[in-house]
């Protein structure tokens, strides 16, 4: 009796955790991979536009607007997931992880921005370089949640 | 119509009609209520009214898939006169057909 | 020869006029995070938008009358005024997205903020219509609009997989972080990008302007079961690029640079520009032909003289219609709302409209008293209602589905 009363209750434990249902550690995570995941967006694309640049593919005015609008989408990421609240030390951790990391994105993607303006094109390959490696983490990041 | 002898089903063919002018072809608004005499033997259509002018059934001149009427001294498009004289004939090239 | 290229103008009309701003949005957006997965519904869309136009271009044809002009006199005044507030309100949000997708294809090509570009595209639209002829309108911004052409070729010159892309065409569902509600949603939206109400409406009142009768029925037809399907065809090749350019990078298509980058990466400044062009081009046609809907939902359901076909001082509502209806793009693109969100709501809320300006055509079309011989036969009454129910599913399950994703997310 006892031991079906314990299996009854250890299987609502482990559907709720599994559904995530209330756990705020791991809704942290989702969160924090969703929007590493939309960061991603932003950094490829403005990567992207950046390249075709470099390669003659597309002129001043288009590109700037182009960048101009990723810039813009990162910030809004950031800022977004920045004003979620965490409620323990781990989810603490996470959040601390997932912020550093949008906003470096948004800070990289800020510095093209400034470069692409100035016209200068060695900045501008430098920091496609920078965005390619930075693009990469947050793919991972974006991993590891649902 | 008492003269026409056609016997009409008030809904199906002259409510939410169309009414066209006779000559110039113009859209005159639609039908929003007919009045009828029901004194008569069989009830007969004295009037249509649309945007609550009285049109009398001496003007209709056919009912079809619209209603081609003769409008006379009535004036049907007192709407699209209080636009014409109020914002269209502040605008120019107006009164221009279009190239 | 002189039919033949009536008919051949009319196809590539089609072509160019088919895809506007939602359309462009849409198949990117679905590109970029489906992959080809819902190429089954543009073809479905396709056909349901083919059935409907040649049933609306063939009433006014015989009857001479534009399908809107009849709804009131077959569905009453009660079911008229809900046929025409859903369909006047989608119409309306359609022609605020066109604006905003005008604005931002010069933004685009110019650098110069969108919300300058805005009031100013507002206004060309405007005279446009109070100016030029509805044929040459047409045909100029129809013809342009087939520049959207270089996606198809982008497409190719980025050497996709293509055994990779039929195999996301044949395996229907969701891929990586996305799931069937997010699917279906999107479904929803495509379906309605492809079979806007105010096409229809577009298609039925232009026979009137274009003062066709029933030897026309032809050219209507090439238009339509032609101009159609390649249009639907340039559909899937924007949502190729996406798919090919996008969907391993994880970008998610959220801006019109995004949707128009495969043609620069693919073919150079001259694909940029041609796609800009064309872009252009086709929300400009696009917003010339929302507005001028707008104008005739209103006057045909009140009977007042609508039309390019008489000056504008003698169909004096019909064109103040038009100009609040500017006006009110104006207004709402001034709040700096986003014109690409605007665009994807505009797509949903008009699959949700469907039914209701659809069922009303089906029911003309099948009408002896305005039809004679013409009148629908029984096959294509079968498909017909077939679609009717496909549109009422994507209607009913349209707010549920919007508030589950969140509107996509």
């Amino acid at each position: 009796m006892r031991r079906r009363f314990a299996a009854f209750w250890v299987t609502i434990g482990l559907v709720l955790s599994l559904a995530g249902c209330g756990d705020p550690d791991q809704q942290m995570r989702s969160e924090g991979a969703r929007a590493a995941r939309e960061a991603v967006s932003g950094v490829r694309t403005a990567q992207l536009v950046a390249q075709s640049l470099l390669d003659g593919k597309v002129w001043d005015q288009p590109a700037t607007v182009m960048v101009t609008d990723a810039e813009e989408a990162l910030g809004q990421v950031a800022t977004t997931f920045d004003a979620r609240q965490p409620e323990s030390a781990e989810s603490r951790e996470t959040y601390d992880q997932y912020s550093e990391a949008l906003s470096s994105a948004a800070d990289g993607v800020t510095e093209l921005r400034i470069a692409l303006r100035n016209g200068d094109l060695d900045a501008v390959r430098q920091q496609v370089g920078q965005l390619d490696k930075t693009a990469e983490q947050l793919e991972q990041l974006g991993e590891r949640a649902q | 119509m008492a003269a026409d002898g056609r016997v009409l089903h008030a809904q199906l063919h002259l409510l939410d009609r169309q009414l066209i002018h006779e000559r110039t072809g113009g859209l005159l608004g639609k039908v929003d209520d007919v009045e009828l005499d029901l004194d008569a033997d069989v009830p007969v259509l004295t009037a249509l009214i649309s945007q609550h002018e009285l049109i009398p059934a001496g003007q209709i001149v056919a009912i079809d898939s619209a209603i081609k009427i003769l409008p006379g001294e009535l004036n049907l498009t007192k709407g699209d006169d209080w636009a014409e004289q109020h914002v269209v004939d502040k605008i120019p090239g107006a009164g221009d057909a279009t190239e | 020869m002189k039919r033949l290229f009536a008919v051949t103008l009319g196809i590539l009309t089609a072509i160019g006029g088919f895809v506007d701003i939602g359309d462009l949005v849409t198949n990117a957006l679905v590109g970029a995070r489906f992959g080809m997965r819902m190429a089954w519904v543009v073809v479905l869309g396709v056909i349901g938008i083919c059935l409907y136009a040649e049933m609306s271009g063939r009433v006014v044809a015989v009857s001479g009358r534009p399908v809107f002009d009849l709804i009131r006199e077959r569905l009453g005044r009660r079911t008229g005024l809900f046929a025409l507030i859903a369909s006047f309100l989608v119409t309306l949000l359609t022609l605020i997205a066109e604006v905003g997708g005008v604005a931002l294809a010069l933004e685009l090509a110019s650098g110069v903020n969108y919300l300058l570009w805005m009031p100013l595209a507002a206004f060309a639209v405007w005279l446009v219509i109070w100016r030029v002829k509805f044929s040459r309108l047409e045909q100029v911004f129809g013809l342009l609009g087939l520049l959207l052409v270089v996606f198809a070729v982008a497409l190719w010159k980025l050497g996709p997989d293509w055994d990779s892309l039929m195999q996301q065409a044949t395996n229907p569902g969701p891929t990586g972080h996305e799931t069937w509600a997010t699917y279906a949603y999107y479904g929803i939206a495509l379906f309605g990008a492809a079979m806007t109400p105010y096409e229809v409406f577009f298609f039925s009142s232009g026979g009137v302007e274009e003062k066709w009768e029933r030897q026309d029925l032809i050219t209507a037809r090439s238009n339509v079961f032609v101009g159609f399907p390649l249009g639907g065809l340039l559909s899937l090749a924007i949502a190729g690029c996406a798919a090919v350019l996008y969907l391993p990078a994880g970008i998610q298509v959220e801006t019109l640079g995004q949707v128009i980058l495969p043609a620069a990466v693919a073919l150079g400044k001259l694909g940029l520009a041609i796609v800009l062009l064309g872009v252009f081009a086709a929300t400009f046609g696009a917003a010339l032909e929302t507005s001028l809907s707008c104008g005739y939902t209103i006057a045909q359901y009140f009977g007042w003289q609508w039309g390019k076909f008489v000056r504008p001082r003698q169909a004096s509502r019909f064109h103040v219609v038009i100009i609040i209806c500017l006006i009110l793009s104006i207004l709402v693109l001034m709040t700096a709302v986003d014109p690409v969100k605007v665009t994807e709501y505009s797509v949903v809320f008009a699959a949700m409209a469907l039914p209701l300006t659809y069922l009303p055509i089906l029911i003309i079309a099948n009408d002896p008293d305005y039809m004679d011989d013409q009148k629908n036969g029984r096959v294509l009454n079968f498909f017909a209602l077939v679609y009717l129910g496909l549109l009422l599913l994507a209607s009913i399950a349209a707010i549920p589905l919007m508030i589950l994703t969140r509107a996509g997310r």
